[in-house]
């Protein structure tokens, strides 16, 4: 859990796709810079999952098309999650 | 009789285990009972255990006789990680996070040996069936595109094998000699027949000069590469394929194993496909029998959202006799 979420997205972004994290930035996109095919969007999906504890359904997350678009969405995510404990 | 009665019958004669992930669907916890009860297949729920029951009740159906794999309970859960992690070179987080969901978890039970055929896609997309198909399954040999492919019933004609009529946009030549050797592979397992391929163009053997009839060219002689024993031919029209008077006079006389009586028809891309198996359905009063998947290295197939109980049970025998095929 340490770091800010897009260090956290680097992180799992550059192991699903065999990167040093140094190769991922916020602008990486990924089916350009990546070519992610439609196999690693699920092994992205469950390592978003394990390392934010939020379930993620698939067509939610196909119009991220960068790291840094995912990361803002998993900010959104992770807000609504903690406004929905508190209530 | 209808054709998918004979797959039904077929079916009956060596039931296999086929798994069903979408298992809280009221239409799959019923087609799971009625193959059980009937003796097409064993039917095999994955999911929670207890919300299988309490919607089963629910809903009134008798599952007794289906077995339930639920992946947060069953002994071989730590072996599907291990087979993941070994297989995908991941982390245990994913592969754990993958097996505790039950498509996943369902499709390793295929690649493990532990059932012998899978079913999906009634609550998944297809994208999202087929990626898991792939990833986990994986595809035949030589084949790097999965594909699928329509059985059409024809009254008054008999039955043939349409490819690729739900998948594949624009293939390219390689893509397309995948789906010719899979649409091969799949007239062999599903039908027995001795597949007869004809790759399908608006030109007979150089009758038109255009790259899209030089595509066709292209992915036969790949198709040839791959399974050099496979009875294939290229680029044929519709008719020369089908009708040997027509194959005669165009091809003057040299028809070869194919023309004239092909039995598996690849057209060139999914428009021509698409628009060929719905004007065959309307035209000629065909039935339909499909989408099955095609090209994954084990028995899968797909379902529409809106399919029904009945058109679940005829998938489940279909896949049931390709599993059978494919052991061959």
């Amino acid at each position: 859990m340490e770091g800010s979420v897009e260090e956290r997205m680097k992180k799992v972004v550059a192991e699903v796709f065999g990167k040093d994290i140094t190769e991922i930035s916020s602008e990486t996109e990924f089916i350009q810079d990546l070519h992610a095919k439609s196999i690693d969007i699920v092994e992205l999906i469950a390592a978003v999952e394990e390392e934010f504890g939020i379930p993620v359904i698939q067509a939610q997350v196909m119009q991220n098309k960068s790291v840094g678009m995912a990361s803002d969405w998993m900010k959104g995510k992770l807000k609504q999650a903690k406004e929905q404990q508190g209530a | 009789m209808a054709v998918i009665d004979d797959f039904i019958a077929l079916a009956k004669k060596s039931p296999k285990r086929i798994v069903l992930p979408e298992s809280l669907d009221e239409r799959i916890i019923e087609s799971a009972a009625t193959v059980t009860k009937e003796g097409i297949a064993q039917g095999i729920l994955v999911g929670s255990e207890t919300e299988i029951r309490k919607k089963a009740k629910e809903v009134g159906i008798d599952i007794s006789g289906v077995k339930i794999v639920d992946p947060s309970k069953s002994s071989k859960t730590q072996t599907y990680i291990r087979a993941y992690m070994k297989m995908r070179n991941k982390s245990e987080a994913i592969a754990r996070n993958l097996m505790n969901k039950p498509l996943y978890h369902a499709c390793m039970m295929v690649k493990q040996g532990d059932a012998d055929g899978i079913i999906g896609g009634c609550v998944h997309t297809s994208g999202e069936f087929i990626a898991a198909a792939h990833l986990i399954i994986g595809l035949q040999k030589g084949i790097e595109t999965p594909s699928s492919l329509f059985l059409m019933d024809i009254p008054n004609y008999g039955q043939l094998i349409f490819a690729d009529c739900a998948m594949n946009i624009q293939p390219t030549a390689e893509q397309l000699a995948d789906i010719a050797v899979a649409s091969a592979n799949s007239a062999k397992n599903l039908m027995g027949w001795e597949p007869k391929v004809a790759m399908l163009s608006f030109s007979t053997k150089g009758s038109a000069t255009h790259p899209d009839a030089d595509k066709v060219i292209k992915a036969t002689g790949l198709a040839k590469k791959k399974m050099p024993d496979l009875k294939i031919d290229g680029e044929l029209q519709g008719d020369s394929a089908l009708v040997k008077s027509t194959a005669e006079k165009k091809l003057k006389g040299n028809l070869g194993a194919v023309a004239g009586q092909a039995n598996v028809l690849v057209f060139p891309d999914l428009d021509a496909a698409n628009i060929a198996y719905k004007l065959t359905q309307t035209l000629a009063n065909a039935t339909a029998y499909g989408p099955i998947l095609q090209g994954f290295a084990k028995s899968a197939s797909d379902l529409s959202r809106g399919a029904k109980v009945k058109d679940m049970v005829g998938t489940i025998a279909m896949v049931s006799v390709i599993a059978k095929g494919m052991e061959k």
